[in-house]
């Protein structure tokens, strides 16, 4: 017979399987921490985590593999039903909605260092990063941790072949449009501009940048009511201008995910828009000259963009029966850990994450690391242009990957239909408003 | 005959059959339980919020063009998976069949894929297929095919759907070489001698004495292209581009563990689960009334 | 009229040979019956002739044509298997009236013809049962019968009453015997049964690890069989075989104890001493004082006959047909009787027949 798999329940068995016992290891409190990050990402934790189990002599933090961002808050999540919740969970950025309407699954930052009286100042966090794990009053509700933001990558080869100015990248979307058909022209690359992310970069980023909001409610900080406003004809001009590069040729959709980063490695992109985070690998393999850029801005809807958001994953304390006043204590005493300059510089240096604290910021500057590495100012730079603003805090929607997988969905449909940029968005919104509705009722009492 | 159990007492026997009771309650009965409750529930994914909502969810599954437009996409899936599968299937074991020269490479070639995780075959297919870098997707892009499944719904399907029939070829070839080796060989040589040539003897001899298997095949493909192609589809294209290679397994599994609508998710599982039960259903009464003949 | 000729026929199986060198002639209408034991060739035999084997060399005849390497389905041959191989998920009737849909013989036609072989065979309330709704002799009759509906050249049976019990397949027997000559149809059956054979055929080949020992009427090989193996195969309890030497001019053999039988038939060529095996076979011997004595071992009455086994005293094994009962342990004296001597070469195995010149008259005209 051949093997059958239901999900019937999955969530409850996962969980039955995975329990979390904090058990007391040579009298030091035993923190469990599940995570997401694989290969040298993975590594690095692991360092910061043995450094801060040799550092102090009263907790033990062990780390667990979960899987996939998706994998591992689902996992947290039945866990937590099942009452064998992790001390800590590592959630990616668009999970942070669903974390905050958690309610008692959760213990916020801010009530963590209420309780513990560990001191976790947000104030030592960057703005633009806080912002995005904060309440609407500015109370942190999770440790930023492994945080990066969408940056425009280009090849210094192509550029040159084309006859650009490779230290002079476009810096705007008519630019990039020029450069994109003069690098199209001249056959620089295969493909002139390429992307990752689409979603993340081309309508959250694109939405902060700009200073548009992407919901109402303040992109969903004020309540849970809000609605889509990624119709609006900024967000419909840029789609627009991609879907017509795409038809002209000097645009390349390369699926979804991290799938473009893979056609710039191979040289095959002249431009792709990606996340910052794609510098290690490009160090490692890249066998051309490449270099990092502000996201290109659209004059006609800003004059001075200001500053991107992040992506990437924050660690978010959970509860679980019987948990211990000492054991959140040692939860609370790992996250301000974490939070020191020197843990933050490192863990930013070796990954390529921009430092989340302005002690690592200032750090890493200090010893020259952005001298002895050209570009690496860039994402921390455009983190912090301007001012925050409520456009630029974050989204703090419900059921955001959803949305996310919504707007790509209807987005590769208009490639192969040539639907107008304005009819894709329309649907988008229809069908993403039924999705925050649907949250909105689960969650309601 | 009557039998009669030679135990004496009731500890023994219900020792004996506790493991298999105590496993088909953990894990099926336990877990269907929870979906069929699930399924009648609205709650956050935390369980904080639980509204019992009747058959809301499966109202709300059944009035939405996009699962119905999955149920009609899954149904051709299956049917396309599973008919170039038995058929290619078929077509090789009936070579197999013969005195053909190197016939044990043959058919140990042919065993090899099942052996492959559907996920890693997926993998593989996108070293070939993928029109950026893949063997063949870069050659078809190169002779002006335009070929990028990541973007031409109609392409990713048929690749997810090539992709998932190619792991069940060996299984169903397994499967027919030993139907075909258990006719009679005289039954086929009294088809030659009376005259019947390839294609009719085919026809009319082997595939009638083939029926049961085939049937049996066409259940279990079924059940396979339905589910588990998931590591396929997910590996390959994640359901894109558009909705296109969307199945039911994929949705459920998009709704239940990335978007955390326990209820929606959980009717999805019910109506599939629904689905199977049916189908085995039908096979247990085919094939039973087959094995009593 | 029909006539098969075998020119040659052989096959090898990777380095074995199964069939050397066969050369047959089958008559317009005759029963031609290929008995051996398992082994000899005789099933490849007729499985070169249907076309479900290639042959390494020689040519198959059939009326002229030269069928050897035509597709079995071209060679206009039924054949009745063994284990019947009839059509599982077809009904009696279907079952024959495949090989006729598929030639395209107009429906009528075929409704005809298995109407009437139905009547034939006892088959006519049976034709819309499935195989597995039949007994084992309704089925053999259902295979006879999906043979005769194709009116084909030349039939074969391939022992098709081996599967089935001893007094269904002594009717049977009769009935293949009653239809073929009913029908006429040239025929080659295999059997390793030598009752079957002697009943059914014409004239039988007895065939010998991929040979032809012999090719003759039933009697003839009874009488005189061709050779040692011929005659040792044939025969019900089988032939007695004693070791002697050619003595008295060619006129008598001497047996290892020195006692001289004369050959009732005539002298045999060769130098005295040359050495032969002698061939009685058990019915033909005779209790007789001061013959060969006999030490019995065993006693086996059949009624009106009894069968006696023993050793003679150089310990060759020799067994006696009596008529009446009444035989106990012990000794019996014996002799064969003279006029059944089966002179044989102790070499070749072969018969040696009486020299030309020395044929009695009585003899001769029998031949």
């Amino acid at each position: 017979m051949m093997r059958r798999r239901t999900f019937l329940g999955g969530a409850a068995s996962l969980a039955a399987l995975s329990p979390t016992i904090a058990l007391a290891q040579g009298g030091r409190t035993a923190v469990v921490l599940w995570h997401a990050m694989t290969g040298a990402l993975a590594d690095e934790l692991n360092k910061l985590v043995a450094r801060f189990n040799a550092s102090q002599k009263t907790a033990t933090v062990t780390t667990v593999f979960k899987g996939g961002y998706p994998q591992t808050l689902t996992a947290a999540i039945a866990a937590w039903r099942a009452g064998q919740a992790p001390h800590i969970a590592q959630v990616f950025d668009v999970g942070t909605g669903s974390m905050i309407a958690a309610g008692p699954a959760v213990k916020p930052l801010w009530q963590l260092v209420k309780e513990t009286g560990v001191a976790i100042p947000p104030a030592h966090y960057v703005p633009a990063i806080r912002g995005y794990y904060s309440l609407e009053d500015g109370r942190m509700a999770a440790l930023p941790f492994n945080s990066s933001t969408a940056v425009m990558w280009y090849d210094k080869d192509a550029f040159e072949k084309a006859g650009l100015d490779p230290e002079t990248p476009p810096a705007t979307w008519p630019e990039v449009v020029k450069a994109a058909e003069t690098l199209k022209a001249k056959n620089a690359a295969r493909y002139a501009v390429t992307t990752s992310w689409p979603a993340w970069v081309h309508f959250e980023q694109f939405a902060s940048i700009h200073n548009v909001p992407y919901a109402t409610e303040d992109d969903g900080f004020k309540g849970l009511d809000s609605e889509l406003l990624i119709d609006s004809s900024p967000f419909a001009a840029n789609l627009q201008r991609l879907l017509d590069m795409a038809k002209s040729g000097t645009f390349k959709y390369a699926g979804r995910g991290s799938a473009g980063d893979r056609v710039f490695y191979a040289g095959a992109a002249a431009i792709a828009f990606g996340s910052s985070g794609m510098r290690g690998n490009l160090v490692k393999s890249a066998k051309f000259r490449w270099a990092d850029a502000y996201l290109p801005y659209d004059p006609a809807v800003i004059a001075k963009p200001i500053n991107s958001i992040i992506g990437g994953a924050s660690f978010w304390t959970m509860t679980a029966p019987h948990r211990t006043a000492v054991e959140y204590k040692a939860v609370a005493e790992f996250l301000a850990f974490l939070g020191k300059p020197d843990q933050d510089a490192d863990w930013s240096a070796q990954t390529g994450y921009v430092p989340v604290t302005l002690g690592g910021f200032a750090k890493l500057k200090r010893d020259g690391f952005f001298a002895k590495n050209p570009g690496t100012e860039v994402p921390i730079r455009q983190l912090s242009r301007g001012p925050v603003t409520n456009n630029s805090r974050g989204i703090r929607l419900g059921n955001m990957p959803e949305i996310r997988v919504i707007i790509l969905e209807e987005w590769e449909r208009a490639m192969e239909s040539h639907a107008s940029a304005k009819d894709v968005l329309a649907k988008v919104v229809e069908r993403g408003n039924k999705v925050l509705r649907a949250f909105q009722k689960s969650v309601a009492d | 005959m009557e039998r009669r159990a030679i135990f004496r007492g009731r500890l023994l026997p219900a020792l004996l059959i506790a493991p298999q009771l105590v496993l088909t309650f953990l894990f099926f009965l336990l877990p269907a339980g929870e979906a069929i409750y699930f399924a009648l529930t609205r709650q956050d994914a935390f369980g904080l919020h639980t509204h019992f909502v009747g058959l809301a969810n499966f109202a709300a599954l059944f009035a939405d063009p996009g699962y119905l437009a999955t149920v009609l996409r899954t149904l051709l899936f299956c049917a396309l998976v599973t008919l170039a599968a038995v058929m290619v299937a078929l077509v090789l074991a009936l070579f197999a069949d013969r005195e053909i020269k190197g016939r044990g490479i043959y058919r140990t070639l042919l065993i090899w894929p099942y052996a492959v995780a559907p996920a890693v075959s997926a993998v593989l297919w996108a070293f070939v297929m993928n029109p950026d870098v893949g063997l063949l997707g870069r050659k078809l892009n190169e002779l002006g095919i335009p070929w990028d499944y990541t973007l031409n719904g109609g392409q990713a399907f048929a690749l997810v759907t090539v992709a998932s029939a190619w792991t069940l070829v060996s299984y169903d070839f397994v499967f027919f070489l030993a139907g075909l080796q258990s006719i009679p060989r005289s039954v086929i040589e009294a088809a030659r001698l009376d005259g019947a040539h390839g294609f009719r003897r085919v026809r009319t001899v082997i595939l009638p004495l083939l029926m049961p298997t085939t049937f049996f095949l066409f259940i279990t493909n079924l059940v396979y292209a339905a589910f588990d192609t998931f590591g396929t589809i997910m590996a390959l294209t994640q359901g894109g581009p558009g909705q296109s290679t969307e199945t039911l397994v994929v949705k459920a599994y998009r709704d239940g563990v990335l978007n955390l609508d326990l209820g929606g998710s959980s009717a999805q599982s019910v109506v599939l689960m629904v689905a199977v039960i049916g189908l085995t259903a039908l096979q247990f009464r085919f094939l039973g009334r087959r094995t009593v003949d | 009229m029909t006539q098969l000729v075998i020119e040659n026929l052989a096959k090898d199986f990777g380095k074995g040979t199964v069939l050397s060198s066969v050369d047959l002639k089958i008559a317009d209408r005759e029963m031609l019956v290929i008995v051996g034991a398992s082994g000899c060739g005789k099933s490849t035999l007729l499985r070169l002739v249907a076309g479900l084997e290639t042959p390494s060399a020689g040519r198959v005849v059939l009326d002229g044509r030269d069928i050897t390497h035509l597709d079995p389905a071209e060679r206009d041959i039924a054949m009745v298997f063994q284990n019947y191989a009839l059509y599982p998920h077809m009904n009696v009737f279907e079952n024959m009236a495949y090989g006729l849909k598929v030639r395209r013989v107009p429906k009528a036609e075929i409704a005809r013809r298995v109407d009437e072989a139905a009547a034939l065979l006892n088959l006519a309330g049976l034709l819309g049962r499935r195989p597995r709704e039949l007994s084992g002799g309704q089925r053999q009759r259902v295979a006879m019968g999906r043979a005769i509906v194709r009116e084909p050249k030349l039939f074969l049976f391939d022992e098709p009453l081996s599967n089935l019990d001893a007094k269904l397949r002594v009717q049977m027997r009769a009935e293949i015997r009653r239809l073929q000559r009913r029908l006429g149809v040239t025929s080659l059956y295999v059997t390793h049964d030598q009752v079957e054979a002697m009943t059914l055929g014409d004239r039988l080949v007895v065939m010998n690890r991929g040979h032809v020992a012999q090719i003759a009427t039933p009697m003839e090989i009874f009488e005189r069989p061709a050779d040692t193996y011929v005659a040792g195969f044939i025969g019900a309890p089988a032939m007695n075989f004693l070791a002697a030497a050619l003595s008295h001019g060619g006129s008598a053999a001497t047996l290892a104890d020195g006692r001289v039988i004369p050959f009732a038939d005539g002298r045999r060529d060769g130098s005295d001493g040359r050495h032969l095996t002698l061939g009685i076979r058990p019915e033909h011997v005779r209790p007789m004082p001061n013959g060969m004595r006999l030490m019995v071992e065993l006693v086996e009455p059949l009624g009106s006959e009894t069968l006696v086994h023993g050793r003679l005293s150089d310990e060759t094994a020799l067994t006696v047909k009596l008529s009446g009962g009444g035989f106990g342990a012990g000794v019996l004296d014996i002799m064969p009787e003279t006029a059944f001597l089966h002179v044989f070469d102790a070499e070749t195995g072969l018969r040696m027949a009486p020299s030309a010149a020395d044929v009695p008259a009585a003899l001769a005209g029998a031949e």
